[in-house]
């Protein structure tokens, strides 16, 4: 389990190093990055001089590679040109909301969609088990920012029962702790709600499909020749053995929630790191785009390694089968 | 498991509506009356409710009047509608002999009077369009990618995995959008970045068939045979790992549609005057409690696209399951 684990955090590591040199890659090397910014005549000549200083676009680009990882490394981002403040600063201050919202919508997305999965699949091919499918078949083919929009009009605009966006109230911060927390989690219901529900679908879908197969697995059957009460049977030989490709999942899903997260942000005035990009790219601020491009895919890296970990633990059989096959 | 004839179904399904879908975009636009960038006096026929009914009046001027009725007096007409009456002499009038068309909403219209229904076919060809050619893209990019890391041995083989790995780690959005920043979009551009960004997971799947495959009897036989390289790859292991691509394609063609709506939703998809449906979404965004057709119309498009290209991969994978294709692509994670 130890060398397992090495491998796996070394090839963390290596993965990681790629993330950042593509990064690198993307805004250094395609036409039109900031480079073009500084030959641009549009801008003044004093800016333009700022800009190539700022990206170092005066030294070669094997230096700027070295002194970029080197930075990194540090956790020295440069500084945002938009709005004058250190790059890392404003990650740091984003990175809290879109991790509230990606695990809350990853909470909602097992919480509910493994429940759902398991209750189709014991009624598999019963009126409840179509149901449940058509449900999900639905759910999971609407994107977060439609139904964060079609949420916001229903429960924040129709029947205003929750707040329609931002992250407190504007009087929130004079109230008591357990009032500002209520305020909080009521302003995080409806985008969590809209980033989680689709992916509890399509878990749910997964859940079901994982579930029939592990109850056709020979130690189900065994467990059914030594009479176990159904619950117990479901609990022990099907449900458990599910568990190692519902954390595989779980890493996966990290990309696509975080993915998600940008346009529900936008719709909900959330500032997460979702809505920093995007306004990193309405005012072409490359710094923060950089930075905010490299952490989200580090936040992929680290999940998929601390996914990868826990099945480990879950099924020894992952330990020495190769990723992803 | 779903038996054949519940995969069967369900796969039908979703061809239907993807076929019923790709033939509005066609021709729909051609045989729908209403011109998608034409608006219609928007004093009186902006935000109209889906199924009004209007009279349009064309002026000499070039300009179109609407009413909700006219009443001939005389020799002028009294437009009525919008809560005013405005008046217009017969001699103003382009076809002084007929009093007004009859303009029919059927979905709506938006802030500027243009009809809803046209812009969501003209919506559909480009958000389609798109699609379907970004997804082309993937295939060409990650088919031989996945086709030479499973085949190839050694250090190629893991280079070409880390390839795929650091692509994947991005999350796709964050990408498009650090990508829209660098690229000037175009329809064109679009399609390519969305490809760039989509290839992976066909990569992934392509590389664990031609690994199964790769240690069949068969494809020893032909290397001892002497076949190598491409041959082997194209003629032997792609051939026996197409159906699972299929699946791949029409997930692909989801994510595609659902990444470019999300993109054109932020105001970075295909530039102005073009409107995919993501677009369209965005335009009805400040007007949702006044007029929420104009976003639920292109949002049930899209979701109708997606369904269609869930049924017809889940239903597929039904049936060729067993054939070695990854378990946790049947939840695909998907950008939006």
């Amino acid at each position: 389990m130890t060398a397992f684990v090495a491998r796996r955090v070394v090839a963390g590591l290596l993965l990681l190093w790629l993330v950042l040199t593509a990064t690198f890659a993307l805004l250094h090397l395609l036409p039109g990055g900031p480079g073009a910014l500084s030959e641009d005549p549009r801008v003044p000549a004093s800016q333009r001089l700022r800009v190539r200083a700022a990206l170092g676009l005066d030294r070669p680009l094997a230096e700027r590679y070295v002194r970029y990882l080197a930075a990194t490394a540090r956790g020295d981002w440069g500084i945002s040109f938009a709005r004058q403040r250190p790059v890392a600063e404003l990650v740091a201050e984003a990175a809290p909301h879109t991790v509230t919202l990606a695990g809350a919508a990853l909470g909602l997305e097992f919480l509910l969609g493994v429940p759902l999965g398991a209750l189709a699949a014991r009624r598999a091919g019963r009126a409840l088990d179509h149901a449940v499918r058509a449900l999900a078949l639905a759910l999971w083919s609407m994107p977060a920012f439609w139904l964060g929009l079609a949420l916001l009009l229903a429960l924040a605009v129709e029947w205003p029962l929750l707040p329609a966006g931002g992250i407190a109230s504007p009087a929130a911060a004079s109230w008591p702790v357990l009032a500002r927390l209520g305020d909080a989690l009521a302003h995080l219901a409806l985008p969590a709600l809209a980033l989680g529900l689709p992916a509890a679908a399509a878990t749910a879908r997964f859940a079901r499909a994982v579930l029939l197969e592990s109850a056709s697995e020979p130690f189900a059957l065994a467990g059914r020749a030594r009479g176990l009460r159904p619950t117990a049977l479901f609990l022990r030989h099907t449900l458990r053995p599910a568990g190692a490709p519902l954390v595989e999942l779980a890493g996966l899903s990290t990309a696509g929630l975080l993915s998600g997260s940008l346009t529900v942000e936008v719709v909900f005035s959330r500032p997460g790191l979702g809505r920093l990009a995007y306004d990193a790219l309405e005012s072409r601020d490359y710094p923060v785009l950089l930075a905010v491009t490299a952490a989200v895919a580090a936040a992929v890296v680290l999940a998929g390694l601390a996914a990868d970990l826990a099945q480990a633990a879950l099924d020894p059989r992952s330990r020495t089968r190769e990723r992803h096959d | 498991m779903t038996d054949a004839g519940g995969a069967g179904r369900e796969v039908a399904l979703g061809a239907g509506l993807l076929a019923a879908l790709a033939l509005a975009a066609l021709v729909g636009g051609a045989l729908w009356p209403h011109h998608p960038d034409r608006s219609l006096d928007p004093a009186v026929a902006a935000l109209a409710r889906p199924g009004a009914r209007f009279v349009a009046v064309e002026l000499t001027d070039g300009r179109r009047l609407a009413a909700e009725h006219v009443e001939v007096d005389g020799d002028r007409l009294r437009l009525v509608g919008g809560g005013r009456e405005r008046l217009v002499r017969r001699e103003e009038l382009a076809d002084p002999a007929a009093a007004g068309s009859v303009v029919r909403f059927w979905l709506g219209s938006d802030r500027y009077g243009r009809d809803v229904a046209a812009r969501l076919l003209a919506g559909a060809r480009l958000s389609l369009g798109v699609g379907l050619s970004a997804v082309a893209v993937a295939l060409a990019l990650g088919v031989p990618i996945g086709l030479a890391a499973g085949l190839a041995r050694g250090g190629r083989a893991t280079a070409l995995v880390a390839l795929i790995e650091s692509a994947q780690a991005f999350p796709r959005l964050f990408l498009l959008v650090a990508l829209a920043a660098v690229v000037r979009p175009s329809a064109w551009i679009l399609v390519l970045v969305l490809g760039a960004t989509g290839w992976m997971p066909v990569a992934r799947l392509v590389r664990a068939e031609a690994r199964r495959i790769g240690a069949a009897d068969y494809v020893l036989a032909a290397r001892a045979g002497g076949v190598g390289g491409v041959r082997l790859a194209l003629r032997h292991v792609l051939p026996n790992a197409l159906a699972p691509v299929v699946v791949e394609a029409s997930l692909g063609l989801a994510g595609a549609v659902a990444a470019e709506a999300a993109l054109s939703f932020l105001g970075h998809g295909a530039p102005p005057p073009a409107a995919s449906w993501g677009r369209l979404i965005a335009d009805g965004r400040d007007l949702l409690s006044v007029a929420p057709w104009i976003s639920i119309a292109p949002g049930i498009a899209l979701g109708t696209t997606l369904v269609g290209c869930n049924l017809v991969a889940e239903g597929l994978r039904d049936r060729f399951d067993g054939r070695g294709i990854a378990r946790a692509r049947r939840a695909a994670p998907r950008a939006e």
